[in-house]
């Protein structure tokens, strides 16, 4: 608890978190009076959609940062040399530190997307099992990118190679791996299929998009053609599920494997 | 005396003719006692199928009036004319598919039927006219079984060979198609919504038919036309039609159709042609889609102007090879968004100069189906970029007389102006708590 509180001050006292959320806030609005030009009976799942497209943007870039600052400044400060000489180990540091993390954050755009949620209902036809399906896809971006960004804030020396490298997992995630995708999405046949469905699932802004999808009903599993059963071979939640504990798992124990030597020492 | 003898006789007769019937008595029974073009009205209640009219006559049910089947069989056959059904629900047919035929909530030969207010649900078709001409289907629903194999699910409303035929204000959800044509003419089909299916409408060799102010939403595709000529689609709205090559409205090995002020909104692909020719796609919208348009080489000489496209990821792609379309008639093309408007410097209109819609998109799409996975990812414009940067794009459509949204003055409405705010006023209480902290 006391990890989430010093947490919280550190962010609300912070710009960046205001920053990011003020930038979500904008788009949202934004994208919320588009949506009303929209049919009635549309407006709400399109409006979903597009601000999931929007989210795919912003949330990964303010988790990292947010993240990877708040753990960077910990040794920066040398906050985190004082925890660790009072019985505390590196893992359990970075296990509360991750939960303060991922607490406030989330905490903090669940209660915007609530206050959105009234003028939603307000101007939408709004109806609450999507709008918690599209709240989990917000959840499931922030605790996968948060736990990156405390990986990266934790193998970085210094505050510019932080910079550089939040800006290329972002890069390498929003833009980059699609790009590898696209030059080699020719090649796939139904007998490798399963190989690459791992690999596309595996990012989870492929499984969130197609979660988020067919939780609205909008993407049907039925009538697919055989190559694309393949390719979706489990249910999306399902695929969610190992996204978000694979990549939390694997990015918590490197911090703790790979965190930067100065701090061993 | 006499006179009020022949009265009462009179309102006797009037009141017996017209009061429902027992439920206790089997409704076959009932309807072999009803005279020729006479009507029979049941209670509220259950009644037993499964049924069969051979003979003109009208059945109204009063409120919550069922006819149940009892899983074998159509639940009612109709073998004859004139034979109107109203206020019913109709449950619990056969979902059997080892039989010689497939059955059906309703399955009616014969002309002049009129099927008004039905529930239909817990069948495999639901209605099925088979050579029927002459017949009203109105504010009919039908459910279908939903999940599952598609060979487990049967149409909402089938025609076989039927003519003359008007549905109207009725809906149809879960079934494997919504209302499937097949050698079925002159039929119109307005004001009904058909969800949740694999093709919304899915027509074979049927001619001369008209579709008008009807929502195929959320189906794998709107609507299939296929083999047929002289359909005219007008008003209508393909909307959500999502997933594995999904479409709005497909429109294979047809000719000289009518695709005139409908709406595709958030299609996979808005309108899907192969194989086509001659049709006229005039004046519809196309937002938010994957691709707004998808046209095979095998397609030519299709008119489209008037058109509306709005932020697709791809207006419009030609797959497979050039292709003989033709963007704009009497000088009228489309509309293709702010991005791509150009000048109006005489304010007529119509673009100053020529539009050039180029892309490499369709080499993805001609190669793999999973390329459609990937259009809406946010690298898809980085990779239109590199290949606009590499020239290895291909024109897509030249329209020469590219219309013009004439913009209006618009004034900020309150709404944004009232969300605008929210930001302002975190940004402000979070500098009051934290001045307040500091000291």
């Amino acid at each position: 608890m006391n990890y989430i509180w010093k947490e919280w001050l550190e962010q609300s006292r912070g710009k960046g978190l205001w920053l990011g959320l003020a930038m979500v806030i904008l788009t949202s609005i934004f994208l919320l009076v588009e949506a009303r030009s929209y049919p009635d009976a549309l407006g709400f799942d399109a409006f979903l959609l597009s601000l999931h497209g929007m989210n795919v943007y912003l949330i990964p870039i303010f988790g990292l940062f947010l993240s990877a600052f708040s753990i960077f400044q910990e040794r920066e400060l040398k906050t985190s040399m004082i925890l660790l000489t009072k019985k505390e180990s590196y893992r359990t540091l970075l296990l509360k530190k991750s939960l303060a993390i991922h607490c406030v954050i989330i905490s903090v755009f669940v209660v915007w997307y609530f206050v959105l949620a009234i003028f939603m209902k307000w101007f939408l036809q709004f109806h609450l099992a999507s709008f918690l399906f599209f709240l989990g896809t917000v959840i499931a971006l922030l605790l996968i990118f948060n736990q990156i960004g405390l990986f990266l804030g934790s193998i970085c020396n210094t505050k510019m190679q932080l910079i550089g490298a939040v800006i290329f997992t972002w890069f390498f995630f929003i833009f980059l791996i699609d790009l590898v995708f696209l030059q080699y999405v020719s090649s796939v046949s139904y007998e490798n299929v399963k190989l690459f469905s791992w690999l596309y699932f595996l990012d989870p802004i492929h499984t969130l998009q197609l979660f988020l999808e067919t939780s609205l009903g909008l993407f049907s599993l039925n009538n697919m053609s055989r190559l694309m059963e393949k390719m979706i071979w489990m249910q999306p939640w399902k695929f969610l599920l190992i996204d978000i504990v694979l990549w939390m798992v694997i990015f918590f124990e490197m911090s703790i494997l790979l965190r930067s030597k100065g701090e061993k020492s | 005396m006499r006179h009020f003898v022949l009265l009462f006789v009179g309102i006797g007769i009037w009141i017996f003719t017209n009061s429902p019937v027992s439920a206790n008595v089997p409704l076959q029974q009932l309807i072999d006692e009803t005279p020729i073009n006479g009507e029979l009205i049941l209670e509220g209640k259950k009644y037993d199928g499964n049924i069969k009219i051979n003979k003109p006559l009208t059945i109204t049910g009063e409120e919550n009036t069922v006819i149940r089947g009892n899983g074998e069989g159509n639940v009612i056959t109709i073998d004859a004319s004139n034979v109107t059904l109203k206020n019913l629900t109709i449950e619990h047919g056969s979902l059997s598919r080892s039989s010689d035929q497939e059955f059906s909530g309703i399955r009616a030969k014969g002309d002049y039927h009129q099927f008004i207010n039905l529930v239909i649900h817990d069948v495999y078709h639901g209605l099925f006219l088979n050579k029927v001409r002459h017949a009203e289907v109105k504010n009919v629903s039908v459910t279908g079984q939903g999940t599952g194999k598609l060979g487990s699910q049967g149409n909402g409303i089938q025609l076989i060979r039927s003519s003359d035929i008007m549905i109207q204000d009725s809906y149809i959800t879960q079934t494997r198609d919504g209302i499937f044509f097949e050698f079925a003419d002159q039929v119109e089909v307005k004001d009904t919504l058909v969800t949740r299916t694999r093709y919304g409408l899915h027509y074979m060799y049927s001619n001369d038919n008209k579709f008008i102010n009807n929502h195929f939403i959320k189906n794998t595709g709107g609507a299939a036309i296929m083999h047929s000529q002289g359909i005219i689609l007008e008003k209508n709205q393909f909307s959500f039609n999502q997933g594995s090559r999904s479409f709005g409205l497909i429109i294979q090995t047809s000719e000289d159709n009518i695709i005139k002020n409908n709406e595709f909104y958030l299609n996979q692909r808005g309108i899907y042609l192969e194989q086509s020719n001659q049709n006229q796609i005039i004046g519809n919208k196309f937002f938010h889609n994957d691709i707004g348009i998808e046209l095979w080489s095998s397609s030519t000489n299709q008119v489209f102007t008037d058109n509306h496209f709005k932020q697709n990821v791809a207006h419009v792609l030609n797959v497979g090879g050039e292709a003989s379309n033709h963007w704009f008639k009497n000088g009228r093309g489309n509309y293709w968004g702010n991005e791509q408007s150009g000048f109006d410097l005489d304010q007529n209109g119509i673009g100053d100069s020529p539009i050039e819609h180029k892309s490499s998109l369709y080499k993805l799409i001609d190669e793999n189906e999973l390329a459609y996975l990937f259009l809406k990812s946010p690298s898809i414009g980085i990779y239109e970029k590199i290949n606009e940067v590499m020239n290895t794009q291909d024109v897509m459509v030249e329209d020469q007389f590219p219309l013009i949204v004439k913009q209006k003055g618009r004034s900020p409405t309150w709404v944004p102006m009232l969300l605008l705010s929210i930001p302002i006023l975190l940004v402000g209480v979070g500098r009051f708590y934290n001045s307040k902290r500091s000291r």
